[in-house]
């Protein structure tokens, strides 16, 4: 199959950027989409051209490193995956394709498609940590949590900090992330002493971070990767209004 | 362990998930006061002489708790507003290069990204909604009675057209509002939520609905 191409060229941070059309033809429809950016790639470098640049790692869905804007969508059309497991036969023959990077302001583009996610690392320094005993290796299973709390907690933790639902969100709003992180350990007894306070500075830092406000349009959770649900958030907000009343009142 | 500086209410309000609580809170508060609105206009149909409904505006005027509500009300209609305004300036400097393609209707409501619009369009009825209805008696002490001004506004065909318009809006920021106040709070659960999904929805229908149908039986009689 053959596609065409339009991509965002940006030289650097300080730099202004431009879409350039490329075509791409004989492409197996069962290769990946980064795969058939591997494919222009090597073309560009044979004819001399600078490469384009996009983050990517695992490409097998679970590391984050990975994503772009795909047709006006974080990831691309398809739910539930990361731009490295969506397939070329998600696509027709003969399609024009626009490909951006995230766009945020808390994201700036480093080079291209590549932008710069330190913002959600510094969220979670803001928060994202729990404390632990130094000395001997606990014994496993010493702390016992039911299942349904484990599975629970498990569902928050399964986001790969690609920034999915940043992109998509029409206000750039970090909520989802930092609801998903907030809820793995508000769910887990290790993260109980941090807990009173874990919400209200993890959302201080998103907030100082250029961060826009949500506003419950619940396109994060239907372009997340990983299917992360809006009651995160939901759980973010109960967690900040504990966190306030135990902060006004003690 | 975490920072525990000292915490204030104006910092806590100022955050975003704060600016958030006030939105939904004025937002569940006006949900009331809509609901009982509606009641008042219920009787321009139960009674249709107009004595009913002239009897309870009456009551209404004279009621200290109504007078001191109305003033909640007026509060409630600023901070919503100004609320949602604070937000909306944020909320657009998000993005210094907007995307060349965005297909957010993939993936959220019409009524979810429109809230600004239909409010400030909202707000613009309001205030003509004011003048025509409680300026007119009020500031310029015209000499009718309620019931006989509803009647001679909702003659002219031009403002039952604006007047459905508005609450065709109105409907579309009820539906969303309902639901997302509850979220806000944190009262999401897989549980509950479908359930509220429903009521948000009928709610959203059934007032505007019944607001249109009685401007529509005042016009007709």
């Amino acid at each position: 199959m053959k596609v065409t191409l339009n991509i965002w060229r940006q030289k650097n941070v300080s730099s202004k950027g431009r879409f350039e059309t490329y075509e791409v033809d004989n492409i197996d429809e069962h290769i990946s989409f980064l795969e058939m950016l591997d494919m222009l790639n090597e073309r560009l470098l044979k004819n001399d051209q600078e490469p384009i640049s996009f983050s990517h790692d695992c490409r097998e869905g679970i590391c984050g490193a990975c994503g772009l804007f795909i047709n006006g969508r974080a990831h691309g059309p398809m739910r539930g995956v990361t731009t490295c497991q969506l397939h070329m036969r998600m696509f027709n023959d003969n399609d024009v394709i626009t490909i951006e990077p995230w766009r945020a302001k808390a994201f700036p583009v480093i080079k291209d498609l590549t932008v710069d996610r330190t913002a959600l690392d510094k969220i979670m320094q803001g928060g994202g940590y729990v404390s632990v005993n130094t000395g001997g290796v606990p014994d496993a299973n010493s702390v016992i949590i039911p299942k349904l709390i484990a599975d629970e907690a498990f569902n928050s933790a399964v986001c790969i900090g690609c920034g999915a639902c940043v992109a998509t969100c029409k206000n750039a709003s970090a909520s989802l992330f930092t609801a998903a992180k907030v809820s793995q350990l508000a769910l887990l007894p290790q993260g109980y002493p941090e807990r009173k306070y874990r919400a209200r500075n993890m959302i201080d830092v998103m907030d100082g971070l250029g961060f826009g406000n949500c506003s419950n349009t619940y396109a994060c959770e239907v372009d997340c990767p990983k299917e992360i649900s809006v009651l995160n958030i939901a759980r973010m907000n109960r967690e900040y209004l504990k966190s306030i009343f135990v902060s006004l009142y003690s | 362990m975490a920072s525990s500086s000292k915490e204030s209410l104006k910092k806590s309000i100022g955050r975003s998930v704060g600016k958030k609580f006030i939105m939904a809170m004025t937002g569940l508060f006006l949900l009331v006061f809509l609901l009982i609105h509606l009641i008042g206009n219920s009787m321009l149909i139960i009674d249709p002489s107009g004595e009913t409904f002239n009897a309870f505006v009456e009551g209404m005027t004279h009621n200290p708790m109504i007078r001191i509500m109305e003033f909640v009300l007026l509060f409630g209609f600023i901070f919503h507003i100004i609320d949602a305004i604070v937000l909306k300036i944020k909320n657009r400097q998000v993005r210094s290069v907007r995307y060349k393609v965005y297909s957010q209707s993939a993936n959220s409501k019409f009524q979810s990204r429109t809230m600004l619009f239909t409010g400030l369009t909202i707000f613009s009825f309001l205030l003509l909604h004011i003048y025509q209805f409680v300026a007119i008696r009020r500031i310029f002490n015209a000499d009718i009675t309620m019931f006989d001004l509803v009647r001679e506004t909702f003659k002219d065909p031009i403002y039952i057209g604006i007047y459905i318009l508005a609450f065709i809006l109105l409907s579309f920021h009820l539906n969303h509002g309902f639901e997302s106040a509850f979220q806000t709070f944190g009262l999401n659960s897989k549980k509950y939520t479908p359930i509220l999904k429903r009521a948000a929805n009928i709610y959203s229908y059934l007032v505007p609905a019944g607001f249109t149908a009685i401007s529509i039986f005042m016009y007709i009689n």
